[in-house]
């Protein structure tokens, strides 16, 4: 048994369309479940020993925190579903559209400009990533480069100024609620359940998830495999532009430092949820259940007093217990 | 015959090209043609070395370790608070601590299949909320009666600084090791191709077990001399290593598809890579403008690679490679 997967470290593709999931009715109804029972377990254990846990104002604030989180993470799952993993450059490219659509506003250009120049340097950041990456090189490492070089140019470029409207056109969206429920987690759930249709509904969401599953058998019945990893990478940096837009709306104003650690919180997000595992099976939910997840803990390590140091630690620990339980139970079904 | 020519040429490419930027440097940038500039640039190519030779390590055996800026400041902090008495105690405990970290981390990606990207992803993580939680506000201190160690770190000796000789001396041993001693053939083997390295009888979970104990270490080492040059620990401290790290080791040669890499090369990368910070220092400018410079020249090499693979007809496997074992992602 052991020696058998032990075979798994290095392997080349593993070509298969036929590597089970876990065998058996337990293991999949365990696999699927997996993700949800730590939210459960989270908020029943929080409920009891933490005072105004299940208060109406914290909960909304766990869903709006997990929206923006959320919302990057669901774009993110857009690379992992294509099977690259998750690019390290999500914090800079939400900066940069960030200072782009305040920067748009501030030289007077209307609403809908100012949204419109926002997905279109969208689109050139992803289209540049997936490129590289389309072309073999290797995501984490192209995608770091690429994020550092971004970075030190925008801060470059904005003299690393916080810029800071005085009129702002969207922070109904960004900061505003309807019947009670923050216009973030609207956003959020909205967008999980077009996602989720888009990836089993339509011909290219399929293309991605199919490609994520198996890129030697997608290429051979003809899917334009580098033409897909473009598009995950540009539908990753669309889901930042979208928090871009958001937290601007929120806050009114750009910064270099606005979104640190979004990249960590996206990457955990998805571990977590399980999606990094089940690669190309394309379970959309399970990105915006990592988020949730993570802003539970997050929440009620807050209200217990607990230090960011011990956040972050429980974030990467949870991360890798999730990664190895999943990763144990799908090499038992072998 | 063909092998040899190409690591020659490899090897004289970035000889050329140090040597260029060295010359450009001195003659564009006042102050750049010292002795204090040169002393600091070789100091610094020992510590970036050692986080490079580091990666060297798991890259040649097809993985790469992506947790090794973590691991340097949390070895940086153990050696600084476990060394409150005894320094030589802090060092020690520090590098068991790395040591046996890498060793598990390389164990678990053996007998798991676990794909060592994601899983050092949570550590980088993990770790760095360890090392604030070890230092939660102000840094850790060396103590005032052990100020002689920053200083003799920075002495200077020859070209170079203690702190370089030592960085050096390590990153040149582990070179040796690697072309010279079982282990060290058994990991080009087993990134070279995994199933026949099994096949030939190589043992390839203590490969892997090696490689990232070797990377821990290595990083854990380079983590210990850096808090030790500058007295002080920070839980935030460090985390420049893992782009400086990876743009030596890329700069130098080292193949993501494992197999491939030799330490006089990253040596020369991590050359190439403190001469452009240096650079860039000298001038005055902002230091966005090193974070440009290095993730361009760590960009450029990676597609001046996948150029000459393509020119050269190598099978440029794709990048799924390194992220590959029977988890898929």
């Amino acid at each position: 048994m052991a020696a058998n997967m032990a075979e798994g470290a290095g392997t080349p593709i593993v070509v298969d369309g036929e590597t089970p999931g876990v065998s058996g009715r337990w293991g999949g109804w365990m696999q699927t479940i997996a993700p949800i029972a730590p939210i459960v377990v989270i908020f029943v254990l929080a409920a009891a020993s933490v005072p105004g846990f299940v208060s109406g104002p914290n909960l909304i604030a766990v869903v709006q925190a997990s929206a923006i989180t959320g919302i990057a993470a669901i774009g993110a799952a857009a690379i992992t579903i294509v099977g690259k993993f998750v690019s390290l450059a999500i914090e800079q490219q939400a900066v940069t559209l960030a200072y782009v659509f305040t920067a748009m506003l501030m030289v007077g250009q209307s609403l809908t400009a100012a949204i419109a120049v926002t997905l279109v340097a969208a689109i050139l950041l992803g289209a540049v990533q997936g490129y590289l990456v389309s072309r073999g090189l290797n995501p984490i490492v192209a995608t770091l480069a690429f994020g550092s070089a971004l970075y030190g140019s925008v801060v470059l470029l904005s003299d690393n100024r916080t810029i800071t409207l005085r009129q702002n056109p969207v922070a109904w969206l960004g900061g505003g609620t309807s019947w009670g429920v923050p216009n973030q987690a609207i956003v959020f759930l909205v967008l999980l359940v077009i996602g989720t249709l888009f990836l089993s509904r339509t011909r290219l969401g399929r293309q991605l998830v199919l490609t994520g599953a198996n890129p030697k058998a997608a290429e051979l019945i003809g899917i334009p495999v580098r033409k897909l990893v473009v598009i995950a990478y540009v539908l990753a940096a669309m889901g930042s532009a979208l928090v871009a837009i958001l937290v601007v709306g929120q806050v009114s104003q750009a910064s270099s430092n606005m979104f640190d650690g979004l990249t960590i919180d996206v990457v955990a997000a998805i571990l977590v949820g399980g999606i990094a595992i089940q690669g190309g099976e394309g379970q959309l939910w399970r990105a915006g259940v990592g988020a949730l997840i993570l802003t539970m803990l997050s929440n009620v390590m807050l209200l217990l007093g607990l230090d960011a140091g011990v956040r972050l630690l429980l974030k990467g620990a949870l991360a890798a217990a999730v990664l190895l339980t999943m990763t144990v139970m799908k090499g038992r079904g072998r | 015959m063909s092998v040899l020519a190409r690591i020659d040429r490899g090897l004289w490419l970035r000889i050329i090209l140090s040597i260029v930027l060295l010359v450009a440097g001195s003659i564009l940038i006042d102050g750049f043609a010292t002795t204090a500039t040169l002393a600091s640039i070789t100091e610094n190519v020992g510590l970036i070395g050692l986080v490079a030779a580091g990666l060297m390590l798991t890259m040649v055996v097809g993985q790469l370790d992506i947790a090794v800026a973590s691991v340097a400041a949390v070895s940086g902090i153990i050696a600084l608070l476990a060394g409150q008495n005894s320094l030589l105690l802090g060092i020690v405990a520090a590098l068991a601590a790395a040591g046996v970290y890498g060793g598990v981390i390389g164990w678990i990606i053996a007998r798991t299949g676990v794909s060592s990207l994601v899983l050092t992803v949570c550590m980088l993580i993990g770790l760095r909320g360890l090392a604030l939680v070890l230092v939660p506000q102000a840094p850790a201190i060396l103590s005032d009666d052990l100020f002689w160690v920053s200083d003799g770190l920075v002495a200077r000796i020859g070209p170079t600084s203690l702190l370089g000789v030592i960085g050096l001396v390590i990153i040149i041993a582990l070179g040796l090791a690697m072309r010279g001693t079982r282990l060290g053939l058994s990991m080009y083997a087993v990134g070279g191709n995994v199933e026949r390295a099994r096949g030939s009888g190589v043992n390839t979970t203590r490969v892997y077990v090696a490689a990232f104990a070797g990377s821990a270490l290595l990083a854990g080492t380079a983590g210990i001399l850096a808090s030790l040059r500058s007295g002080s620990a920070s839980g935030t401290g460090m985390d420049s290593l893992l782009l400086d790290g990876v743009t030596a080791a890329v700069v130098g040669g080292v193949s993501l598809e494992g197999g491939r890499g030799n330490i006089i090369n990253v040596l020369l990368g991590a050359l190439i890579v403190r001469i452009i910070a240096a650079a860039v220092a000298l001038e005055g400018v902002q230091s966005s403008v090193e974070s440009i410079a290095t993730g361009g020249v760590l960009l450029a090499m990676l597609l001046v690679d996948y150029a000459l693979a393509r020119r050269s007809g190598l099978p440029f496997a794709n990048s799924w490679r390194v992220l590959a074992g029977p988890v898929r992602i």
